[in-house]
């Protein structure tokens, strides 16, 4: 599970959960690869995240390195800044872990890099 | 487009759909849309019940030699998550896999360019879509045979961005006049953009966009 699909998880659908976002991360096995990189799609996919919690999903697992709290104006023409963002959205991923609903602290697994958010009839 | 290789085991078979018409229905269609995709510069994709794999990695080959582009797949069944995460990596492309109920982990953000579903459509009863074999998910529709799919519907304006591109496949006992009415009062608009005849089955893409 790579950071950018992180981004894009909540738990917001448990029975008396409000929010459910940022889910938590505990990373028990990391993988870190090499892809290629795009300073356009970087800059581009900015936008659509959820900056601070791309942050602290990265700071989490150790590996936020120089990435800024806050982000940079004008990210889109600072490559340096747009290869640290790509080293933790494409290039780092959680194989083995659990992610955790901020609110409840239910867990969800992460195996083989694929997190499972299947829940109980209960808890909807 | 090329299309996947898609390796799947007699045991696979037992839990996991195969590629069929359908599922290559759907693939012609987001060939004939290419150059539009191309130009569009998709840079995140998704995939709702991506089974096999087949489609997502189809579009996913064809868009990687033209621009980076995120895919990600869902899909219920962990067999399932599992063939899609293999068939991506044996056809060398990449996409993140999440096991999951439909969009029901998804966050609301208006971000996914291309969204496509290929739903269980098939007529059944209501109960059948929660028969304890797995398979039945790939498959079983229920009422009208539009059970699961209308779950997905008033969630996607929510995850499409305000230009991306919606592809869903019904068939004709789904009424697909009606599913593009209900998208209507989502404030999107849809048409038909391919259909097919095959045996006992009346096959249609459907393609939506944000009313601007």
């Amino acid at each position: 599970m790579k950071l950018l699909t992180h981004n894009m998880l909540t738990s917001k659908c448990l029975k008396g959960v409000t929010v459910g976002y940022p889910l938590g991360i505990v990373a028990k096995d990391i993988k870190v690869s090499e892809v290629d990189f795009n300073s356009e799609f970087i800059a581009r996919i900015i936008p659509k995240l959820d900056w601070a919690t791309l942050w602290k999903a990265a700071e989490s697992i150790g590996h936020v390195g120089e990435l800024p709290q806050t982000l940079i104006q004008d990210f889109e023409t600072n490559e340096e800044f747009l290869k640290k963002v790509h080293h933790v959205l494409l290039e780092v991923e959680v194989i083995n872990g659990d992610l955790l609903c901020p609110e409840s602290g239910r867990k969800f697994p992460i195996n083989d890099g694929i997190p499972n958010m299947l829940l109980n009839e209960d808890e909807v | 487009m090329n299309t996947p290789i898609v390796k799947l085991s007699d045991k696979d078979l037992e839990s996991v759909y195969e590629p069929s018409e359908d599922s290559f229905l759907l693939i012609d269609a987001l060939e004939a849309d290419l150059e539009v995709l191309k130009a569009m510069k998709p840079v995140m994709c998704l995939e709702i019940g991506s089974g096999s794999g087949i489609v997502i990695t189809a579009l996913a080959m064809a868009l990687k030699k033209h621009c980076q582009c995120y895919h990600l797949a869902i899909d219920i069944n962990l067999d399932a998550c599992r063939i899609s995460k293999k068939t991506a990596a044996e056809n060398l492309v990449d996409i993140d896999i999440a096991q999951m109920d439909l969009l029901n982990c998804i966050r609301t953000g208006n971000v996914f360019d291309v969204v496509v579903f290929n739903p269980p459509y098939v007529v059944t009863t209501d109960d059948e879509i929660s028969n304890k074999q797995i398979l039945f998910k790939a498959w079983a529709g229920g009422t009208n045979g539009r059970k699961v799919m209308e779950r997905v519907f008033p969630k996607i304006p929510h995850i499409l961005s305000n230009t991306g591109t919606f592809y869903l496949l019904v068939i004709e006992a789904n009424d697909p006049e009606y599913i593009l009415r209900v998208f209507t009062d989502l404030n999107m608009v849809g048409e038909i953009i391919a259909e097919r005849k095959i045996r006992g089955e009346h096959l249609y893409i459907l393609r939506f966009k944000k009313i601007k």
